[in-house]
């Protein structure tokens, strides 16, 4: 185990395990914690007497042993009667330097306690601000104590880190019995505050009922502003404990009158704890609020897991959980936890913004790169493209030319014309005159050719068929009338003449 | 500002929470919405020039080809216009065309008693060059001489031809009416042919 500075960071505690440690004046209670993603769970706890023979080291190695090359942290708490706590108003330090009130409480300390100075260990809270005045809660203890402490722990090879009192770390964990602590919320530096203590201005009071010892505390502003520890018997019938609660609760408010409890918050090792809470709200006329199985024990039986509380407690001191901060152990600087977890979560957050903006921006500096290459090859294309337009432009116009020519080759059919009509002209039939015609219209530049024959036949109808099933003429018709001349008929027949293949085409459409 | 959060209540925190995420969700929508045209716009374009680059490297890859066609039809062109006349303005051209075929009649002992030039018919790139003779002649020299026309090297077409018999109880003559037509090229087109073959 690393020595201990006095501050406890992110990496000393998350995935870590630790050992909570109650002195009491006859037992010794070791509760083993983990603090992982989920948050702080309970592993093991034993009760030992305290006694610093062979027989109880062994037993108590025996139950450190599965865990101790995990335990990073010890935290240990003592009975409030070994030390002298004192809740003190002093002037406010405001404005003058930082150990304005350590140098302070060094002198203050002295008029408090019936030691030297050199020969106790003390620490310090502000517990409640004003305008001109601080509460201050001191706290005392004997070396001797501490030394004991320290000596019976070096015999199960453990050193403390924290040394806090027992009610302390019972206010500490019953500040926090209700809500998730430790995990991935400490890491995110998200943990939800502890409302139990209420809101700000309001007095609440916590009552934890140890065996016989009933644990009073005033708390102000989420602070503890008064301390008393009582002998109770809680054998007693409930309505004659009640009777005692109230007198203890009238001495510990010095005159306030009950109805300025917002709250009594109600723990301990008692079977009948509800009948308590109900008869203790509807006497006082106070709210009372019972916590019965705090979530931290919710797997293990109810009262055993109040004798757990100042132990569990003293790691929740230790790792800086709670409002009281009070290490009876020299050390430098208060217990620090919650900066690094806003920090871890701001920085998480700032890198996944900025994760987020680099993807989304990244995608548009890429598109922007690629949209520049791009274009940077279009330029360098750009002469190529407009050689290769050129001769794309050239060569549709020599194509054109070529077509033309070979058109006028192909269109040359007047020949063709008179050796198709000499083909199917019948031998009785003959001409007189022969016209072949090609017109070429200018505006569809086309050309259109047709023939007029005259001659004589014997049946001059029959000739309109024949030149009709040719392939070079369509649209025969006569275009005069027939004359009789002997035994023959004078005709006039004019036709369109076209390609044969043409019209073969046409006659497929049709 | 610790001191600011601590005076106001946490009704009001609360509210300044709300207020906080909605100008926040405001501020983000109006951002995405912003990115997200700026992103299809972008790609649209990247888009459009990647397609614009895909139809240049596709023209450039049959630059090749291109060029092998444009050599290809120039080389038969160059054929094609052996055929054509050689005559520069159209009355010489007129002349050529005649000059040949006086000699086609001649080999076939035809006389020619009318020969006349006709007006020319202009088809863009080309010149038509008609010219009309008329003769009298057997029909098997008319066959002859239309079967020397067609195989002439010059484009010489029959755009029109009227035969009328002579003698309808002896038909053994026809007069022949005959236009043929040649074809030159406009002036100021070998220019152009002779500067695209340079390119």
């Amino acid at each position: 185990m690393k020595p201990f500075t006095g501050m406890t960071t992110l990496s000393d505690r998350l995935f870590k395990t630790f050992l909570g440690i109650e002195f009491k004046d006859e037992v010794i209670i070791l509760t083993c914690l983990k603090n992982s993603w989920s948050g702080i769970s309970l592993l093991s706890s034993c009760t030992f007497p305290l006694r610093d023979d062979d027989k109880t080291i062994a037993e108590i190695n025996n139950f450190i042993a599965p865990y101790f090359r995990n335990i990073n942290n010890v935290f240990v708490s003592i009975p409030e009667n070994w030390a002298i706590t004192k809740f003190i108003e002093v002037p406010s330090i405001k404005g003058k330097g930082k150990n304005a009130l350590s140098q302070m409480m060094r002198y203050e300390i002295e008029r408090h306690i019936p030691y030297q100075a050199e020969d106790i260990f003390y620490d310090f809270q502000i517990v409640d601000k004003n305008k001109t005045t601080n509460t201050v809660v001191i706290t005392s203890v004997h070396k001797e104590r501490i030394d004991y402490v320290k000596g019976f722990l070096e015999k199960i090879s453990l050193i403390p880190q924290v040394i806090t009192l027992s009610p302390f770390a019972a206010l500490n964990f019953i500040e926090f019995s209700e809500t998730p602590v430790g995990g991935w919320q400490e890491f995110l530096g998200i943990m939800k505050k502890s409302r139990i203590w209420e809101d700000k201005g309001n007095i609440c009071v916590s009552l934890f009922l140890d065996k016989n010892n009933a644990q009073f505390s005033v708390q102000k502003n989420g602070f503890c502003t008064q301390l008393k520890t009582s002998v109770l018997d809680l054998d007693k019938p409930v309505d004659a404990l009640v009777d005692d609660i109230s007198s203890e609760l009238a001495d510990i408010l010095h005159g306030t009158p009950m109805n300025k409890i917002n709250k009594l918050v109600l723990t301990g090792h008692i079977a009948s704890l509800s009948e308590l809470s109900d008869t203790l709200s509807s006497k006082l006329g106070i709210n009372v609020q019972t916590i019965n199985r705090p979530k931290l024990f919710e797997k293990i039986d109810g009262t055993e897991a109040q004798d757990l509380i100042p132990s569990s407690g003293s790691c929740y001191s230790g790792l800086g959980i709670g409002a009281l901060k009070i290490n009876l152990l020299p050390h430098k600087k208060r217990l620090e936890i919650r900066k690094f977890g806003p920090l871890t979560t701001v920085l998480s957050i700032s890198l996944i913004l900025f994760l987020i903006i680099g993807i989304y921006a990244g995608e548009l500096v890429n598109n922007k790169r690629a949209l520049t290459k791009i274009e940077e090859k279009l330029k360098k294309n750009k002469p190529e493209i407009e050689a290769i337009g050129k001769i794309s432009k050239e060569l549709n116009i020599l194509k054109k030319n070529r077509f033309f020519l070979l058109k006028e080759k192909e269109n040359d059919i007047a020949l063709d014309v008179l050796s198709e009509l000499t083909k199917i002209t019948p031998v009785e039939v003959w001409y007189t005159y022969f016209d072949y015609k090609e017109i070429y219209d200018r505006g569809k530049k086309t050309s259109k050719r047709e023939l007029t024959i005259s001659g004589f036949a014997e049946l001059s109808s029959e000739l309109i068929s024949i030149l009709e099933d040719s392939p070079f003429f369509e649209e025969v018709q006569f275009v005069g009338p027939t004359t009789k001349k002997k035994d023959k008929e004078g005709f006039k027949i004019k036709a369109v003449i076209v390609k044969p293949q043409i019209k073969k085409e046409i006659k497929q459409k049709l | 500002m610790t001191n600011i959060l601590s005076r106001i209540s946490p009704r009001e925190k609360n509210v300044l929470l709300i207020g906080g995420v909605v100008l926040f969700l405001i501020l983000a929508y109006q951002l995405i919405t912003w990115y997200s045209n700026v992103r299809i716009t972008t790609d649209e374009y990247v888009g459009t020039k990647r397609k614009h680059l895909e139809i240049q490297m596709t023209l450039i890859s049959e630059k090749e080809s291109k060029q092998k066609e444009l050599e290809i039809v120039t080389s038969d062109l160059n054929e094609l216009d052996e055929g054509l006349l050689s005559g520069n303005k159209p009355p010489v051209a007129a002349a050529e065309i005649l000059s040949e075929l006086k000699k086609m009649t001649s080999s076939l002992d035809i006389n020619i008693n009318l020969e006349r030039t006709r007006a020319t018919v202009d088809y863009g790139l080309y010149i038509g060059i008609p010219v009309e003779i008329a003769f009298t002649a057997p029909t098997a020299k008319l066959k002859d001489l239309l079967y020397e026309i067609k195989a002439s090297p010059l484009y010489l077409t029959i755009s029109e031809i009227k035969v009328r018999v002579r003698n309808t109880n002896n038909p053994v003559d026809v007069n022949v009416n005959l236009i043929v037509k040649g074809l030159m090229k406009k002036p100021g087109l070998d220019k152009d042919k002779k500067d695209i073959q340079e390119k």
